[in-house]
């Protein structure tokens, strides 16, 4: 092994000496380093001498000895993050469909995952109450005979999502780019069923509940209970939704029913949905206030300590592309010059207006095609062509561009505590040849 | 996986159905031997048969969530011991401690300085409802975490306004 990685061991032992070797000391590679680094991953980098000092190349920056994987029935062959609480994320390469499937939905846990409901499914009970003048205690059935309902394609994205791309680290599940999904969800609207509940003049803030219990046990402790202005809460596209891809809603994903926010952290997405409290003033449940789902309005310090007072709550996530028709480490046959690719895009509460794909560290960008999305908050197919100069190791870097021409940054932007909101350009390692 | 309970309650129903149909195929020349016993009415044949399915389907529903639960357990506790952390001293405290709520996953992905890791024990008390760790073994604990997990920052990409 020490044989097989010289440079990879470097880095990880000593990554300014390894820098240092590697790219010189204006940050080009040449010379014997870029023959080490060449050697290093089994191919020359046509477009050394553009990599920025100090990024280390893609290929690298994965962990040498992989990452253990979800090994689970109905699920599929997820990068798994943790056991208890069981996260595990979609490897981007898994994201190709337009339709997320369920086995291949991402899995962030709070609490523990509650036994499954053993009755009949149309008896689980909902409680709609605090600032409205008819409190509701509904049933499964009653929400599905006396509301619209509907199937809509929405994304759900953690907040944490891109999170590692961070420095230096933060908190948090250390996602790559794929805590997101896009599922054909149905059930009802939420500002539909709030309506029915009369809302006060004072429900300006939600509040909910679900049935999974906290990691300790303790079950006067909410494992996570997160709220939104009420603006949100009345979007035609939040639901309170029983069905994803035309069946019932997987256990591990909040059986039988689960709030859908789409385009906000998905703690706002709450599984095994039981309550929803109208509030005057904004929701104080685990997971609101301090750092938690919040980020600087003033930037600080990367690395440095905060008790978040002045920060604001995440809103809409902000946009991200992926490309999802060729895995981080492909190796491509000799000579392959011509690459169709293709990806999803998304934007939160707002739509992508342009993908571009850089195979040279950013120096030049080919843009792709943009579909529609299908309905507000689904994301966003894109697809394209690239010509490649030559054999060799290739990143290539997917950039995604919102409606209000914000892209995505090459670096993880606005450092906070607990790592929220990084929206890094991907990067997809290549080998031809 | 056992279903002794969903198979029990199973061969109930099929038992109070195939009474019913019994009593539904009796031929009317064949008179019942005990006059007394007056045949079911429909109605009440039907909510018997619609009894005994609601059960068999409640039956059904119980020995699929034990099943779905019981695998969900199984993905949820790894076996770990305390060797999945690295050697030093404090790891037997800290495997005793600090794997009741969550695996040591979570710990093993972090890296951070003795202070951050010093906040989180408070964190984790506070908000998490943790046994507060003072005294001489929460340094133990907290200098183990520090050694162990220590930021896996790149010194070139190091904060010139911290130190
Ligand atoms: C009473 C239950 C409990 C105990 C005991 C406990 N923790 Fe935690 N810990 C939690 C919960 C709950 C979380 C949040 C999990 C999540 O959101 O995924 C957490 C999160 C963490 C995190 C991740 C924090 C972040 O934001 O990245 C670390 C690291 C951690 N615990 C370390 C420890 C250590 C070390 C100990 C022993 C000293 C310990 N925990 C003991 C409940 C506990």
């Amino acid at each position: 092994m020490a044989r097989e990685y010289p440079l990879r061991e470097l880095y990880a032992q000593d990554p300014e000496r390894a820098d240092a070797l590697a790219f010189g000391r204006r940050g080009a590679l040449k010379g014997t380093a870029l023959a080490a680094m060449g050697a290093a991953l089994g191919a020359t980098i046509p477009f050394a001498s553009r990599m920025p000092q100090g990024l280390l190349p893609a290929a690298l920056a994965q962990p040498a000895g992989g990452t253990p994987t979800l090994r689970m029935e109905g699920k599929a062959a997820l990068i798994l993050l943790g056991e208890r609480p069981l996260v595990a994320e979609t490897p981007e390469a898994m994201l190709d469909d337009d339709v997320t499937p369920a086995d291949k939905f991402f899995i962030r846990n709070n609490g523990q995952i509650p036994e499954r409901f053993a009755g009949d499914p149309k008896t689980w009970r909902i409680r709609i109450d605090g600032e409205v003048n008819t409190p509701l205690d509904l049933t499964l059935g009653d929400l599905e005979s006396r509301f619209e309902v509907v199937t809509l394609r929405l994304q759900m994205e953690c907040g944490g999502n891109g999170r590692a791309a961070f420095t230096p680290e933060t908190r948090g599940n250390q996602w790559g780019n794929g805590a997101i999904s896009n599922g054909e969800w149905t059930g009802v609207r939420l500002r539909d069923v709030i309506r029915a509940a009369g809302p006060k003049d004072t429900a300006r803030f939600t509040g909910h509940y679900g049935a999974d219990p906290h990691l300790s046990g303790d079950t006067s402790r909410p494992a996570i209970s997160r709220g939104m202005p009420i603006a949100k809460a009345m979007e035609d596209t939040t639901l309170i939704a029983f069905r994803l891809n035309g069946q019932p809603i997987p256990q591990l994903h909040g059986f039988p029913v689960r709030l859908i926010t789409p385009g906000w952290p998905g703690s706002l997405s709450q599984k095994w949905l039981n309550r929803i409290v109208l509030r005057a003033t904004p929701h104080d449940g685990p997971g609101m206030g301090g750092t938690s789902y919040r980020v600087p309005v003033k930037p600080i310090v990367p690395g440095s300590s905060s008790n978040g007072a002045d920060f604001v709550d995440i809103a809409s996530m902000p946009v991200r592309g992926l490309l999802t028709n060729l895995a981080h480490g492909s190796r491509l046959a000799a000579g392959t010059r011509r690459l169709d690719l293709r990806g999803q895009a998304w934007a939160g509460d707002k739509t992508v207006r342009a993908v571009h794909v850089s195979t040279d560290f950013g120096a030049s960008w080919t843009e792709m095609r943009v579909n529609e999305p299908p309905n507000r908050h689904s994301w966003q197919r894109w697809q394209g062509t690239l010509e490649l100069p030559s054999d060799g190791y290739f990143e290539l870097w997917t950039r995604a561009t919102d409606s209000d021409g914000r892209m995505q940054p090459h670096a993880a932007a606005n450092w906070n505590p607990q790592g929220y909101a990084a929206n890094a350009m991907a990067r997809t390692a290549i080998l031809v040849g | 996986m056992s279903l002794p309970a969903v198979e029990k309650v199973a061969l109930g129903a099929i038992c109070a159905l195939g009474l019913l149909v019994l009593f539904l195929d009796l031929p009317a020349s064949r008179v019942p031997h005990r006059a007394e016993v007056l045949p079911p009415t429909r109605a009440a044949l039907a909510t018997a048969e619609a009894d005994a399915r609601a059960a068999l389907a409640r039956a059904e529903r119980e020995a699929a969530a034990k099943a779905e639960g019981e695998r969900l357990a199984a993905v949820q506790n790894p076996g770990e011991t305390e060797d999945i952390l690295p050697v030093g001293h404090g790891r037997e405290e800290v495997f005793a401690r600090c794997t009741a709520c969550h695996s040591t996953a979570i710990i093993r992905r972090s890296g951070f300085s003795r202070e951050r890791w010093d906040e989180l024990m408070d964190w984790m008390t506070e908000k998490q409802g943790m046994a507060p760790l003072e005294g001489e073994v929460r340094t133990l604990v907290v200098d183990y975490l520090a050694e162990h997990f220590p930021p896996r920052r790149n010194p070139r990409n190091a904060n010139p306004f911290l130190n």
